[in-house]
């Protein structure tokens, strides 16, 4: 169970631990934790190469731990030397009056083309699945 | 609780935990298997030709638009899976309740999904000797009108006769009406020897039914229904004044199932309940000698136990009396020494004048002090008789109290008695009342002969009866008349029509085969008890040619059979299996004290007995195969059945009727496939939002969506058009589709939370039970939805599921 209590969990009764009811109740304590901003959204795709060189030795390690690109973000802030080429492919953001701003960068090559599909899919499986969300909601509070 | 994409999966696998659905899998390849060979997309059942088939299948509904708001998932190429909302429409597609209608042939030559389902029609009435994904052609055509050689008034266009031949229910009251030359000049003959070796699977025919079905010697032509009508009036009025009389024989919901079941069998079964309020009588008068016995057996005691008290009170007051008297003696003796005083006082003054001797003067003097001395010691014995009085008084009063009490509990012994011999004369009144009503309903019910020949002599051509089964058949035995019938063409058909009602209304499992096997016996015999209105003894008689009976013809009524089942279809009110999963859940979840498990021992064996049947079934070729997935009749015959049916559930009864593996197959199927949508609604609100495809160069691309769905997406530079490809399905994957499973999901929560706050327990089975019942409600709506959708765009396919979209109050 939750230790904030008093946060926001007065909607949900205290039930048998391990029931049902009880897996349950903190599914809907996650609900009511969560903050959700559903005027607008935003929509990222970066490209590029990192290395992170991190000396393990002292610890026993390895020499060099390379780290892959797509865990780079787990990493950020580690000690040790990097080599990294971080770029923007696009970026956009869709206001709750479906205003968008889209920014694409120029020259991502080899797959530029490629990979803007690539971000349009992202883009619109986000939006549908935050469509299908909001109906979620709906019937949940019809 | 911490909250991390691990906790979380945690959570969700906790909610719908594998072991729980596992079971429920089981069986569902099969399912997809089936229906994709019944339509010719797979020729033999081989599993690794999924994955092609279903992609074909995909093809051929996206190609017709038939579910325009859903995206197939084509880049599970190598899947052998189906999504729930596939699945459904696959199984529609070969229902044969007139669920789905085409509006349009296909051109000749083409083969596409309308081709495959006319096709699949037209082989299980056995019109279609062709494979089923042959192209469309003037085969197809002809064989769409082969009815027309013995049903009149047929519709002209191939199309509607394409749809008819979908919708069994409306078939059967068709040629019940239009028969050429009518049903009622025509009677089925087959021959048919009871089975003597059992498979795994096969039901032996029980002996009752072989009974029930023979031929009765004394069973003349004389059409005997009017008499029978007679005597059930009789008898129902004996019941009536029965009832009245002992109206506490017949309890509420017991009179509304009697209300349900055939004539003859709710006379059975009132005699049934007669002989068991004879039993509860015989039980309470039992009761009544017990209870008298176990007053027999304290009342004594207790009187006993008071004499004892008695005589101990007794005895002290005896004793005490005792005590009384002889102090009262003393002071009797000297009260009466106290009168000697005088005269004691004159003696020595005598005796002092005398001089007499100094002795005698001092014993004179001596007697006289002590006759003056008695009244001290009278007082001083009134002192000691005084507490020998109260005591006694108080045993006096307590001898009182103790007596009365033994004279209360003897009359109360008495009265006991006397009411125990009151109350059995009573019941044995009543016993014999019942007993008597028993033996007169008893003699009456096995006077109405069940005359098959009776009731054909009714429903047949006067004229054909006389001259032709009178004649021929009855008194002639002519082989060569019965052998003729039974090979014609017509009713070879009507016997297979027969199989197919049948298997559509959840009887039949054989094979679609025009033969009457033991199957089709106890298919024809659950169809008598479940279905109101039909009479096995009605429907077929045997005309043995041996002694033993086990060889000959059998006679099938076919004129009464169809009348009877036309009259049920019409009378069919619109169930859909959403009322067979809610009355499911009242009758079977709801008073279940463990509400742990969806079922119990009996509905897992019937559930593994359906798969294991299905996959051993499926592996033959060139059948029809036993499972039928179509929903509208089977839903009405199990919602009319479902009381007996829940009873058969709660009973470990061995033989499980199909009737029985039908309505678990369908309460099981509906929680799985509800259940896999409320499973991808619940990850897709609460599960891990990251999705990754690994690159060859042992990287990965990786997408990463918020709770509120801000993107962060990470590609590596070096990554092929296939690897971004595969991520892109993937992504669609995630998001495609969402929105039936996530309507499902906030309608579950709320249904959850509601009860959460009320603190109301959710028990496994319960929630399971209304996921499915949600889901099927949704679905049918759905269906109904593109139905109507299609229609507006002038689709040629509709969904006819109008029924369906009207289902009934809970």
């Amino acid at each position: 169970m939750p230790d904030n209590k008093n946060e926001k969990t007065e909607p949900f009764p205290t039930v048998r631990e391990g029931s049902l009811n009880d897996k349950f109740n903190s599914i809907g304590q996650q609900i009511v934790k969560i903050a959700v901003d559903f005027t607008t959204l935003n929509v990222t795709t970066l490209t590029g190469h990192y290395d992170h060189i991190i000396n393990t030795k002292e610890q026993g390690g390895k020499n060099k731990v390379r780290t892959k690109f797509h865990d780079f973000t787990k990493e950020l802030g580690k000690p040790g030397a990097v080599d990294a080429r971080i770029k923007l492919v696009a970026h956009t953001h869709v206001d709750f009056d479906h205003d968008t701003i889209n920014f694409v960068s120029e020259n991502v090559d080899p797959n530029g083309d490629f990979l803007f599909d690539l971000h349009s899919a992202a883009l619109n499986s986000a939006k549908s699945s935050r469509s299908a969300f909001i109906r979620m909601l709906k019937e949940f509070v019809r | 609780m911490s909250d991390t994409p691990e906790d979380r999966d945690a959570l969700i696998a906790a909610i719908i935990p594998a072991a729980k659905i596992e079971k429920l899998e089981l069986g569902r390849v099969e399912e997809i298997l089936q229906p994709l060979m019944d339509l010719g997309y797979i020729s033999k059942a081989d599993t690794r030709l999924i994955p092609m088939a279903i992609r074909l299948f995909r093809k051929d509904y996206l190609e017709l638009n038939l579910i325009p708001e859903f995206k197939p998932k084509f880049w599970l190429s190598h899947g052998t899976d189906l999504e729930s909302e596939e699945l459904s429409l696959l199984h529609t597609l070969i229902s044969l309740d007139g669920d789905f209608s085409i509006d349009l042939l296909p051109k000749s030559g083409t083969v596409n999904l309308l081709s495959r389902v006319i096709h699949y029609r037209l082989s299980i009435h056995h019109f279609y000797a062709l494979p089923v994904d042959s192209p469309f052609s003037r085969i197809s055509l002809n064989a769409l009108n082969k009815l027309k050689h013995w049903v009149k008034n047929l519709p002209k266009a191939d199309l509607d006769m394409a749809n008819l031949l979908g919708d069994i229910p409306a078939l059967v009251q068709h040629i019940e009406k239009n028969a050429n030359g009518g049903l009622n000049k025509r009677i089925v003959v087959f021959k048919y020897q009871k089975a003597k070796v059992f498979t795994r699977f096969s039901v032996p025919v029980p002996n009752e039914l072989m009974e029930e079905v023979v031929e009765d010697e004394e069973d003349d032509e004389k059409d005997n229904e009017t008499a029978m009508l007679k005597a059930e009036t009789e008898i129902d009025e004996t019941l009536n004044k029965l009832q009245s009389t002992h109206g506490d024989i017949f309890k509420q919901d017991e009179q509304e199932e009697l209300k349900d079941s055939r004539k003859n069998r709710r006379r059975r079964k009132q005699i049934v309940r007669i002989s068991g309020m004879m039993n509860q009588i015989l039980a309470e008068m039992h009761g009544i000698s017990d209870a008298a016995s176990e007053a027999g057996a304290t009342i004594p005691e207790s009187i006993h136990r008071l004499k004892g008290i008695q005589n101990t009170l007794n005895n002290e007051h005896k004793s005490l009396k005792k005590q009384i008297s002889t102090v009262e003696d003393a002071i009797k003796k000297l009260e009466k020494n106290k009168k000697k005083l005088n005269k004691k006082e004159r003696q020595l003054h005598r005796k002092i004048k005398k001089n007499a001797p100094q002795s005698e003067i001092q014993q004179l003097k001596l007697e006289i002090t002590a006759i003056k001395n008695a009244d001290r010691t009278i007082e001083q014995l009134e002192i000691k008789k005084s507490p020998f009085q109260v005591q006694s008084i108080h045993i006096e009063a307590e001898l009182k109290n103790v007596n009365k009490k033994i004279n209360a509990l003897q009359n109360r012994f008495d009265n006991i008695l006397k009411k125990r011999k009151e109350e059995i004369e009573k019941r044995q009144g009543e016993l014999k009342e019942l007993h008597d009503q028993l033996k007169i309903l008893q003699g009456r019910v096995e006077k109405i002969k069940f005359s098959f020949r009776g009731k054909m002599k009714k429903v047949l051509d006067r004229r054909y009866y006389e001259e032709i089964i009178k004649k021929e058949v009855f008194e002639k035995r002519n082989r060569q008349f019965l052998e003729e019938v039974s090979q014609d063409p017509f009713v070879i058909y009507l016997t297979r029509l027969i199989q197919i009602f049948q298997w559509t209304n959840g009887f039949y499992y054989g094979k679609i085969d025009n033969e009457i096997g033991d199957r089709t016996f106890n298919a024809l015999d659950d169809m008598s008890t479940y279905s109101r209105g039909l009479r096995l003894k009605f429907i077929l008689t045997r005309l043995s040619e041996n002694h033993e009976g086990t060889r000959g013809f059998w006679i099938l009524n076919i004129k009464y059979l169809f009348a009877r089942l036309s009259q049920i279809i019409a009378e069919q009110s619109d169930i859909t299996t959403v009322n067979v999963l809610e009355e499911y859940e009242n009758r079977f979840i709801k008073n279940k004290s463990s509400d742990t498990s969806i079922g119990n021992e009996v509905t897992d064996r019937a559930y593994s007995e359906i798969v294991e049947e299905n996959q051993s079934d499926i592996r033959e070729s060139g059948i029809i195969r036993r499972i039928y997935y179509g929903i509208k009749s089977i839903a009405n015959t199990i919602f009319n059945a479902l009381k007996e049916l829940i009873n058969i559930l709660r009973s470990a009864i061995q033989e499980l009727i199909y009737l029985v593996k039908n309505l678990v197959k369908i309460v099981y199927k509906e929680i799985r496939e509800g259940m896999r949508k409320f499973k991808e609604g619940m990850q897709f609100l609460f599960g891990r939002r990251e999705f990754e495809t690994l690159t060859a160069n042992g990287s990965a691309i990786l997408t990463k969506y918020d709770f509120d769905f801000d993107t962060l997406m990470l590609v590596p530079e070096e990554v092929s058009d296939v690897e971004l490809r595969q991520h892109t399905a993937l992504l669609y994957r995630f998001s495609n589709n969402l929105d039936f499973a996530l309507v499902l999901t906030g309608n579950i929560l709320k249904w959850v939370f509601r009860l959460i706050n009320l603190g109301t327990p959710i028990g496994w089975a319960r929630l399971a039970i209304r996921v499915a019942i949600r889901y099927k409600g949704m679905i049918i709506k759905w269906l109904v939805r593109l139905g109507r959708k299609l229609a507006q765009t002038f689709v040629s396919i509709k969904y006819d599921l109008g029924k369906l979209s009207n289902p009934r109050p809970a």
